[in-house]
């Protein structure tokens, strides 16, 4: 079979479902493809997301899938000091803890309303290209084999990213920017506050890495953590039941889920326009380095990049010279601060776990009137010289 | 490499260490290319311990 489309994308996560609908409400043609019988399963995600970034693009949150909200973010060190950043009661921003298996088939749905076409339980594997420029992509599905002919592919096919790997970008992650993701979600457990985000920091616990506790609901959590591919020395899920069996609060409860993924920490690729390709979200490693976080950016990177292809389609110019224009807008409006937090997480990841108490110990007492890693970053300066050197240069 | 199918959460971890972009992961299965080299790198990325590397000798 043989299809023409303006813009295929490949992957319906947040970046590829964003896309998908800002392409086709700028009047292209669009297929979304993705691999997944079922959008958003198996869940790769401790699922937290901060509101700004669905109401700027106008998705409305809805209790299917934004299910819990949370306001508090604690933060422990090593030896057990607690820095708490809270939003305040009146005016403060909402975190929201997602259910991704809703999430991700409501964005794709979105996509629906605005006009693209959608094809679940399909593989890409592969690129149709012409003297360089790619020109579609090889797939099979349910239905066997095909091609789809488009005039722009945007890859947004997560932390696999090969996309952009057939089309000669190299975006293989090396064993030091990829965090091996492992999570349980728990129910029966207990924990200090159901709007409490809770996050721990130790070489023993999670070694170049964290563990999160992200309430779901009163008695029920996600707990995961991420350890440095290169430094854990156990498989991620063991550091994971090691730490549920220690915690009292933990120990008595059930998992009714258990999640694994990869989180690209590297900072950003340098490309990520050719001709006739955009490259999205976790493939494009839009992710922020320290946190781990990557929902918002590949939203963002999403909306960008399928608006441009639309109008570059419309405009019969397909280059990368025309497509550049979404590299130039993405790196604008978050590519400096991941920047800046690729910088923050080198530094703080080669710190001891003394050295983390130390400056746990430092901001203990700090009144944070809002969850800003910025914010937090700038008091640890303040109140650490040896960070400030370390960290000396363009923040 | 081996994968152990049961153990295998389909992650795509592996895949996006992979130095020569040989694995495949959809729902049913990953696939490795012919030419994998067991360097390692995806038994060490992967969050479950799913794959196995048999060094030849
Ligand atoms: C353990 C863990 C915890 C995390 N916690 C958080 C968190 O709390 N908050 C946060 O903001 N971020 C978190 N992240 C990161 C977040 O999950 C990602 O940044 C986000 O999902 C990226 O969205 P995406 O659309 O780029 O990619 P994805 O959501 O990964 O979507 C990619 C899609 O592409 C499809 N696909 C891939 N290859 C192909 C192919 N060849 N053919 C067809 N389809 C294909 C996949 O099936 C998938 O549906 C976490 C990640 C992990 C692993």
């Amino acid at each position: 079979m043989n299809e023409k489309y303006d813009v295929a994308v490949v992957g319906a996560g947040p970046a590829g479902s964003i896309a998908a609908r800002a392409a086709a409400r700028s009047g292209a043609k669009v297929l979304l493809l993705d691999k997944r019988h079922e959008l958003g399963v198996p869940v790769q995600c401790g699922e937290a997301l901060g509101e700004d970034v669905l109401r700027e693009l106008r998705v409305k949150p809805d209790s299917r899938w934004a299910v819990h909200k949370v306001n508090v973010a604690k933060i422990v060190s090593p030896s057990g000091i607690a820095v708490y950043m809270s939003e305040k009661a009146a005016g403060g921003k909402i975190g929201y803890i997602l259910d991704r298996k809703i999430f991700d088939k409501h964005l794709a749905t979105l996509a629906a309303d605005a006009g693209s076409d959608i094809r679940v339980g399909t593989v890409v594997d592969g690129l149709l290209s012409d003297g360089g420029k790619v020109r579609g992509v090889r797939a099979r599905g349910p239905n066997g084999r095909t091609e789809v002919c488009a005039d722009v592919i945007i890859a947004a096919d997560g932390v696999m990213s090969r996309v952009a790997r057939w089309a000669g970008i190299n975006t293989v992650l090396k064993l030091d920017d990829l965090e091996s993701g492992a999570q349980f979600q728990m129910v029966g457990i207990e924990f200090e506050s159901p709007t409490t985000m809770e996050y721990y920091l130790s070489s023993k616990l999670a070694p170049g890495g964290y563990v999160w506790i992200f309430p779901k609901g009163k008695d029920m959590a996600n707990v995961g953590l991420g350890v440095l591919a290169s430094r854990a020395e156990h498989r991620p899920i063991d550091y994971l039941r090691n730490f549920v069996n220690s915690r009292p609060n933990l120990q008595k409860g059930r998992v009714i889920e258990i999640n694994a993924g990869g989180v690209p920490v590297g900072g950003p690729v340098k490309e990520t326009v050719r001709d006739g390709l955009i490259i999205v979200g976790d493939a494009a490693r839009h992710v922020n380095p320290l946190t781990g976080g990557g929902i918002d950016y590949a939203m963002r990177a999403g909306d960008i990049a399928g608006e441009v292809a639309a109008k570059a389609v419309a405009e019969g110019n397909t280059s990368k010279k025309r497509l550049s224009e979404y590299q130039r807008r993405w790196m604008k409006l978050f590519g400096k601060r991941l920047g800046k937090y690729l910088k923050a997480k080198n530094v703080i990841i080669n710190f001891s776990d003394a050295e983390l108490d130390e400056l746990a110990e430092a901001v203990q007492g700090v009144k944070f009137e809002r969850i800003s890693l910025s914010a937090l970053l700038r008091v640890l300066i303040k109140s650490h010289p040896k960070l400030l050197w370390k960290l000396r240069g363009p923040m | 490499m081996k994968v152990d199918a049961s153990t295998c959460m389909r992650c795509g971890a592996c895949a996006s260490v992979c130095p020569l972009n040989l694995i495949e992961v959809s729902d049913a299965q990953v696939k490795v290319g012919d030419k994998c080299t067991d360097c390692g790198a995806c038994a060490k990325a992967c969050p479950v311990g799913a794959i196995e590397i048999e060094r030849k000798i």
